[in-house]
């Protein structure tokens, strides 16, 4: 599918895929694709920003190149490396049929024995559509990393010393996400546009939970969102994220579950809740109260 | 999804110009719009406010919520700045009048954003008066040096407590070090670099000779310094926000943060050279200055709202308190019990306990003392020194 037109139809497009997104990220994005720039999306953890990278590759019909980001990622794991084990094979075989002398070094180093890293793979991409680089959780690799990633994203362009510079016949569509366990550089920041997703309201969660597991009764749906909103008024550690609702459904589902049962909630609060003090603080009682809160809530 | 501003708009509503798009008048309305958000504190540069101006010749300014979003989309990096940013838009959107107009009422937005200030802070440096030079320590006053440093800051005359500022001022403290990811490349070590090895085998027609390894390197353990700046800390708080410019000086990774009644993060306002002008910025910062305290409920924000982002498992936690505690003490052993699991060491500093015939029997650090790697007296600027010192090697 070609580029969107407007807002309007980012949005309808990635309804159409199961992702139910607020005006406001439809705007960001559509500005992003039109644009040009880089989207640097912020968050909790599990309100679905990985997601929209995944939804806007598949609407434009690109390739999703996913780049996960972790302390000490370098070069060599994110852009490219030599395949040494094969070039070392090589010179043996050059060597055995004695043209080991004739054979420049050049030969063996060829885009033959290069091993393409993801953001390799996103610049040299000669597909019709250019693909979707996502840059998961920048938050979590080290400033040097940052610094060389902000270099890539100004000129779409690498240069290896042995073959030259591979520069991105189009530019992918870059998204990045970041769970904001530390903050992201400002001069990285300045290259791209910026949203902050939010925990969806009660209204969105719905349409989000009935859109990727429609086999939910419609009760039993409804009466996860309210749970889950009312929960995450509470003081926890960490928040319910709406990947966990969709987890938590999904388990309900497994379990046959029609309503909710205050024991049940009991023995599946480990889906929601990852801290072992929020899981504490729920079976005490806590979840059967917040239970019967949001139950008043929903019907006043 | 509806949109409640979506009404098609009259010429009259339009923030940014009438309906229909005139280059001119959009390009200079999207140039003060800028000028808006940085009279507000945003950091709007010119490249933002072209790429704004591009964004709204593909969107259109006939919805007010679009152009919303897009500026939003645009200007705002991070979180905390989305309030500002709205707040402004609202702003220049009511009133399109002179721009003379709008930064007349630009300090009061600015305020609606903070808190309550406070009604007259107490300036910690202001007794040491900011704006007269340092005195620095007399030369040839050896002995009268030697008594300051090794006497307690509650005991310090005005003078004296100038000269133990500066000392502190001078503290260059021992980087504690943690051991990173990455290897250097060296002779010897503790791994074998096959990718160089290889790299070079090239050279020898694919026979590696020699041997190359990856030593191990280090890099910087954060350091998080959360400060007491209640009543009954008043004498020694001054003293260890100096230490804390110290460390900040010495390049580790730091975070700070005090708390009386409430917890504030001054690390920004530190980030300054002189010392005086950072104390000064943290005091405009810190609204419960001299207060009372509830350490748990603090710690329980820096366990809720920071702990994940800024102080990572990694740090070096240093709580300097008295243990003073007006809150409950079994919600701060609950919250030391997790602030303890989420970091590298905690240790509890305390000024108090430097004095001869010192038991821990405040609640507060009763409540604590289990769940601390060590207690550490601290009153003096030589015990500040050793502390400063010694973080290398926890």
């Amino acid at each position: 599918m070609p580029q969107p037109a407007d807002i309007d139809a980012v949005q309808s497009a990635f309804a159409a895929r199961g992702y139910v997104a607020d005006r406001d990220l439809a705007t960001a994005v559509f500005l992003s694709l039109a644009l040009g720039r880089p989207l640097l999306l912020e968050g909790e953890a599990g309100v679905g920003k990985t997601e929209v990278a995944r939804t806007l590759a598949a609407v434009l019909g690109g390739e999703l190149i996913r780049l996960q980001c972790y302390e000490g990622l370098d070069v060599n794991t994110a852009v490219y490396e030599w395949d040494y084990p094969r070039q070392m094979l090589e010179i043996r075989l050059l060597e055995a049929r004695g043209e080991a002398k004739s054979a420049a070094t050049r030969d063996i180093f060829s885009e033959e024995f290069l091993i393409r890293r993801p953001l390799l793979q996103a610049l040299a991409s000669h597909a019709p559509e250019p693909p979707v680089l996502l840059i998961d959780e920048v938050d979590r690799a080290d400033e040097e990393f940052e610094a060389f990633l902000l270099e890539i994203l100004s000129d779409f362009a690498v240069s290896i010393p042995e073959i030259g510079t591979i520069r991105a016949a189009r530019p992918p569509r870059v998204i990045l996400t970041s769970n904001r366990t530390r903050e992201v550089h400002d001069a990285l920041k300045r290259r791209c546009l910026y949203h902050w997703i939010d925990y969806p309201s009660a209204e969105r969660e719905l349409a989000i939970l009935r859109a990727r597991l429609p086999q939910v009764p419609a009760a039993l749906a409804r009466e996860v969102v309210a749970f889950v909103q009312r929960l995450r008024t509470a003081d926890l550690t960490k928040a319910p994220g709406v990947a966990e609702t969709l987890d938590w459904s999904a388990a309900l589902l497994a379990l046959g579950a029609r309503r909710l049962e205050p024991e049940q909630v009991e023995h599946t609060l480990g889906v929601l809740l990852k801290y072992q003090e929020d899981v504490g603080m729920m079976r005490g009682g806590g979840a059967r109260t917040i239970l019967d809160e949001s139950r008043v809530g929903a019907r006043g | 999804m509806t949109s409640p501003d979506g009404r098609a708009t009259a010429e009259a509503d339009t923030p940014f110009g009438p309906v229909t798009v005139d280059g001119d008048v959009l390009l200079a309305n999207v140039a003060r719009f800028g000028r808006l958000l940085r009279q507000a504190g945003m950091e709007a540069d010119s490249g933002q406010t072209a790429i704004f101006g591009r964004a709204l010749a593909l969107l259109g300014v006939s919805r007010r919520s679009d152009v919303r979003s897009a500026g939003r989309a645009v200007f705002v990096r991070r979180r905390e700045d989305i309030r500002l940013y709205d707040a402004a838009f609202d702003l220049f959107w009511r009133r399109r009048a002179g721009p003379n107009e709008l930064s007349d009422r630009l300090p009061r937005l600015r305020q609606s954003e903070r808190r309550e200030r406070p009604a007259d802070p107490a300036d910690p440096s202001s007794q040491a008066g900011p704006d007269e030079p340092l005195a620095a320590v007399r030369p040839g006053a050896a002995s009268a040096t030697e008594e300051i440093r090794t006497a307690d800051f509650a005991t310090l005359t005005a003078e004296e407590a100038r000269d133990a500022e500066a000392m502190l001022e001078a503290l260059r403290p021992r980087l504690p070090l943690r051991r990173a990811r990455r290897g250097r490349l060296a002779r010897s070590g503790h791994r074998p670099a096959a990718r160089a090895m290889l790299r070079r085998a090239l050279a020898t027609g694919g026979e590696a000779l020699r041997w190359r390894w990856l030593r191990r390197t280090e890099r910087p353990r954060p350091v998080v310094l959360v400060c007491d700046i209640s009543g009954s800390m008043e004498r020694y708080s001054r003293f260890m926000l100096r230490f804390a410019h110290a460390l900040q000086r010495s390049g580790a990774p730091l975070e700070v943060f005090v708390f009386g009644t409430r917890l504030t993060r001054i690390t920004r306002q530190l980030r300054v050279r002189s010392p005086d002008a950072a104390l000064r910025r943290v005091a405009r910062t810190v609204v419960d200055w001299s207060g009372g305290t509830r350490i748990g409920e603090s710690l329980h924000q820096l366990n809720r709202r920071w702990v994940r982002r800024t102080v990572r498992s990694s740090a070096i936690v240093l709580l300097v308190s008295d243990g003073w505690e007006r809150g409950d003490p079994a919600l701060l052993a609950r919250e030391m019990a997790t602030l303890r699991r989420s970091c590298h060491r905690l240790l509890w500093i305390d000024p108090l306990a430097a004095r001869p015939g010192f038991e821990p029997s405040t609640v507060g650090l009763r409540a604590a003392l289990p769940h601390v790697d060590e207690l550490v007296p601290a009153a003096t600027v030589a015990s500040l020194e050793e502390l400063g010192h010694r973080l290398e090697a926890l």
